[in-house]
């Protein structure tokens, strides 16, 4: 006999009060919550039940819905203290931990309130959802076999047995439940949900390596599989397996005649043609298909990727008239593959000027651009061979000529927004942020229903920090009446997270930045919590493939780029209030270097006065957005507090364990959590994350220098046992056999001394081994030197950023200056390097055109 | 650009191509709903770096007295890909699998009346059909219009199979029957 709720062995209550019971039982249930708690209070203020353990415990039930987490946490607590022999609270105990997300406590008080209460169904689906949850497929296996046990009758019950076998590789006992319950339940016609059903068969199957019987399974119930792209997919995929190109060459063709764009199945096509190998077959297959397909662009697209020289010349003009007649700008887009190479860039541009010199001699009312007799040009022609042309000129780092070609676009046709927006592009590669900002405020201006440009023109102001408003650029589109950064946050709108945290970063804001970076690392918590509820929803539509790859994505979640870049923001801040704590003073910037002490004495009253008003006008900001939103939604993380940390690097401990666990494509990731792990003395934590870092690019700049500075580090390591034997393994596996790490600096050195970006390692791991040292020179004349690549903005920016955080050695006043006057010759729009646009006040509102 | 159907992997930035484009946004769980439930009905078209430049994100209305049909929850293409014809390719992938899969008769959506550019798009390219105008439909309060497009008839040009035929056959002819009455 189950025992009812309300009457556990140790505290029974009598009939009045288990009416009242019932009564909170049901409120809850129907989401009545505050009538519960009234009820609660009934049995609660009666002398001597003031302690009812499963009255507290539902009481606190219904606190944590209501969002009053704490007093829940309290209220649940209590009544499991007075009544340790009830299920009721264990079985709440163990739903609040889960809330807290603390799962092991909640899996354990589960299991506990299911010794009590042995056969007790909603106890055993909870811990089997949450043991699927933090997969652990052996605890869930047995769920669902109790499940199963105690509910034969029902489907979900079949399919989870079957799922949790399937999750843990027996794919023999998977398979041989499956066929039992697809003997007794094959339905005579239309059935999509048997249809799913045989198709996460077949993914098993395949799964289990018998491709042989999934293709035969998958033909027998081919009348009952109505997702046909699957079905079709699946199949060539199959007969590939089995050695049967030919058969699979017929069914990747038939995709394409449904789907001509899907990439995908070209590759598999030429894999079955056997001619992978032959650039010239290929190309008779793609024509041969193009011819077929006249409407589709990926057979051409892709033609264009395989020639070089005249013929991609000639290709090249065919694929470009048409698109510039009808005014795609994502032709750019298209040619974007071939930049790779710089015969192929040669190309291009030799096109591009061939058609403008026409379009200049001829004029572009009577151009023909393809040669053909017949109609002329349309005159829109001439504006998107100029929007071509400025993209060419921007790709190739040649601000100049693209600002010339966009300027001829903009008097072409005045009203075109995407001169604008391609006008802003250009200030923002050459390095002018300010100019950007101005010219997508432009564009915005001529399309203001768009969002597109809307957040554009957000993002550019958040370049040129002018984080305010950039906020109210973006309110346009946001909820009316509030904030857009809680609107935008509400709505996991990442490239909002990232650029405006890095928009507060270059304004010395740590705490604003690091509060953007936490919100990243709310955003995929939340996404995991997020696949919750599909653990039982997908087992009841049958959704069954796509819910085992639910899961598995979930497993890689943290290896989107996104949360790389919210984790790295946020670690090297941390880093940095390591090493340079004064930098967390927002104001810190303003005091220079050669400043009398009384200027720094005024500089600093100064500053503690804006602070005062600042802390004022925010907390009045606050108290208004706590009003217009009533509750405060999504995370609530206090810049202030994060900046006050007592432990930064335990802080970006955990974002690292979050990277290196999951495991992260960027072989800076393992690069960043080495210098983390190193400085918190986890030898063989920080090895590991080298060792994955050699794997991924083992000559990568950032990982050299991590890699220098371990080695460094090394003989200080002071290890015993097991320990060491793996690190030694470690060692030699990062290493190799020589472990000087002044060897393997002038080595990296040599090996890559064309490249600008190993140039600043090489000199910033100098640096690390013997802080005495100077390279200034050289590295000036690096910047200088035509011989050495990459040597872009970006780096040049980071060059400068390095030398003020120390990295680079000291730097004198005069060599700094060195510094800008070079890279202000290379890019003399650089706002970081003395340059831009520069605007007088009477002339301001004019067209600037230099 | 490559066009397929969608993959829960994809979801992710399908979301950032939804805020990037359009006013109406949904968290994640959403677009896990939809992949969940009906995963083959959603497209995307990704540049050379898997970036998603447009997307068709679609469900099936299952009303059980009406006839199954589809509705597209959301349609973008990022400004710098328009003019390609993605929204129709991805469109024509969507429709199909919903008379594949589901048995579709039609498809629904709803657009902004203000919103001229799509209008334009939906009526003269995907051929639908302003059925009805829903007021405040929009949470600033514009107003919809309510658009359907027919894939009975376009499924049979094309010899595309629906799910169930005679189910599809049937309640054609009864339709038609209806018509004829009025």
């Amino acid at each position: 006999m189950p025992t009812p709720p309300g009457q556990s062995s140790s505290q029974p209550l009598p009939a009045k009060e288990l009416g009242y019971f019932k009564k909170i039982v049901k409120s809850y249930e129907q989401k009545q919550y505050k009538t519960g708690l009234k009820f609660a209070k009934q049995i609660l203020t009666t002398p001597g039940f003031s302690e009812h353990g499963e009255t507290l415990a539902m009481k606190g039930l219904i606190l944590n819905c209501m969002g009053k987490c704490q007093e829940a946490q309290e209220c649940v607590k209590k009544g499991l203290k007075s009544d340790l022999r009830s299920y009721v609270c264990w079985h709440v105990y163990g739903l609040i931990q889960k809330t807290e997300k603390k799962y092991d406590e909640a899996v354990k008080a589960y299991k506990r309130a299911l010794m009590m209460e042995k056969d007790n169904i909603q106890i055993l689906r909870d811990l089997s959802l949450l043991q699927i949850h933090i997969r652990d497929f052996d605890g869930y296996l047995s769920s669902k076999y109790e499940l199963l046990r105690l509910r034969q009758n029902q489907r979900v019950s079949w399919l989870g047995y079957i799922v949790a076998h399937h999750l843990l590789k027996e794919y023999t006992l998977a398979l041989a439940i499956m066929a039992e319950y697809i003997k007794n339940n094959t339905p005579p016609g239309y059935d999509f949900e048997f249809s799913e059903l045989i198709l996460y068969q077949n993914m098993i199957m395949r799964e289990a390596g018998q491709p042989d019987v999934a293709l035969q399974k998958l033909e027998e119930n081919s009348t009952h599989i109505v997702d046909k792209v699957a079905y079709m997919e699946t199949r060539a995929n199959l007969l590939m397996d089995l050695e049967q190109p030919k058969q699979a060459e017929h069914v990747w063709r038939a995709l394409i005649e449904r789907n001509p764009e899907c990439l995908e199945y070209y590759d598999k096509l030429q894999t079955c043609m056997g001619i992978k190998e032959s650039a010239k077959a290929q190309l008779a297959m793609l024509d041969s298909l193009s011819e077929k397909y006249k409407k589709a662009a990926a057979p051409k697209r892709l033609a264009l990727y395989l020639v070089e020289g005249e013929e991609l010349r000639r290709r090249l003009h065919e694929w470009m008239i048409p698109m510039l007649r009808k005014g795609a700008q994502s032709l750019f887009a298209s040619l974007v593959p071939l930049y790779k190479y710089p015969q192929k860039i040669a190309v291009i541009e030799s096109l591009i000027t061939e058609y403008v010199k026409k379009m200049d001699d001829e004029g572009y009312g009577k151009v023909i651009l393809d040669g053909k007799p017949g109609e002329c040009e349309p005159p829109t022609t001439a504006l998107w061979l100029y929007v071509l042309a400025a993209y060419h000129f921007d790709r190739c780092q040649m601000s100049q000529l693209a600002l010339n070609y966009i300027e001829r676009a903009i008097q072409h046709t005045p009203t075109v927004v995407e001169n604008y927006m391609i006008k802003a592009r250009i200030y923002k590669h050459a390095g002018d942020y300010d100019e950007a900002a101005r010219w997508m405020e432009e564009a915005q201006s001529l399309d203001t229903a768009d969002r597109y440009i809307n957040g554009k023109c957000g993002k550019y102001l958040l370049r040129a920090k002018r984080p305010d408003e950039a906020n109210k650029m973006l309110a346009k589109f946001t909820r009316e009446g509030e904030n857009a950064a809680s609107h935008l946050t509400d709505m996991q709108c990442m490239w909002y997270e990232l650029e405006s945290g890095r928009s507060f970063r270059a304004m010395n804001k740590y705490g604003e930045a690091l509060r953007k970076a936490h919100h990243v690392e709310f955003h995929f918590n939340t996404w995991i919590d997020d696949q919750y509820d599909f653990h039982t929803y997908c087992l009841r539509k049958m959704t069954l493939c796509s819910y085992i790859r639910l899961l598995r994505m979930e497993d890689r979640l943290r290896h989107a780029d996104y949360y790389y870049q919210g984790a790295k923001l946020a670690i090297k801040i941390y880093l940095r209030m390591i090493d340079r704590p004064d930098d967390m003073n927002e104001h810190a910037a303003l005091i220079k270097e050669g400043m009398t002490d009384q200027e720094i004495k005024k500089m600093k009253k100064k500053l503690k006065k804006q602070k005062e008003q600042q802390e004022e006008e925010d907390k009045k900001k606050k108290e208004k957005e706590v009003k217009e939103d009533g509750l405060q939604r999504g995370p609530q993380l206090d810049p202030e507090v994060l900046l006050k940390t007592e432990d930064p690097l335990g802080e970006a401990a955990k974002f690292c364990h979050n990277i290196h666990t999951f495991g992260t494509t960027k072989v800076t990731g393992y690069a960043l959590c080495a210098e983390v792990y190193q400085r918190k003395g986890r030898v063989l934590l920080a090895l590991k994350c080298l060792n994955e870092g050699v794997k991924k690019d083992p000559n990568h700049p950032l990982l050299h220098v991590q890699k220098v500075k371990f080695l460094k580090y090394w003989p200080t390591c002071d290890l015993s046992g097991l320990v060491k034997e793996t690190a030694d393994e470690l060692m030699e596996s990062v290493y190799g056999k020589d472990l000087n790490p002044s060897a393997l600096n002038e080595k990296f050195k040599i090996d890559h001394q064309h490249q600008f970006p190993h140039r600043l390692a090489y000199v910033e791991a100098q640096c690390a081994l013997d802080p005495t040292i100077s390279l200034t020179s050289w590295l000036l004349k690096s910047v200088e030197d035509s011989t050495v690549n990459e040597r872009t903005l970006k780096m040049l920016t980071k060059l400068k950023d390095g030398i003020e955080y120390g990295k680079y050695g000291k730097w004198s006043k005069d060599e700094n200056e060195k510094l800008r006057k070079l890279v202000h010759g290379m890019f003399p729009l650089a706002l970081d390097f003395g340059g831009g646009v520069v605007h007088k006040p009477a002339t301001a509102t004019e067209v600037e055109t230099k | 650009m490559n066009i397929r159907c969608a993959r829960v992997d994809d979801l992710m930035s399908m979301q950032n191509a939804n805020l990037m484009c359009l006013p109406e946004n949904y968290q994640m769980k959403y677009y896990f709903y939809h992949a969940l439930s009906w995963p083959q009905l959603s497209y995307i078209a990704e540049d050379h770096k898997g970036n998603v430049v447009g997307y068709v994100l679609a469900k099936m209305e299952e009303d059980p007295g009406e006839e199954p049909h589809g509705h597209i929850t959301s349609l973008a293409v990022k400004r710098s890909y328009r003019r390609l014809g993605l929204a129709n390719k991805m469109m024509d992938q969507t429709a199909r699998a919903m008379v594949e899969t589901y048995n579709a008769k039609y498809v629904s959506l709803h657009v902004r009346v203000s919103n001229r550019a799509a209008l334009n798009l939906y009526k003269n390219t995907l051929k639908f059909e302003v059925v009805d105008t829903e007021p405040k439909y929009y949470a600033d309060g514009e107003d919809a219009y309510a658009m359907r497009r027919d894939l009975a008839k376009w499924a049979e040009e094309r010899n595309i199979e629906p799910a169930d035929r005679e189910a599809y056959m049937v309640s054609k002819s009864s339709e038609e029957k209806k018509n004829k009455r009025h």
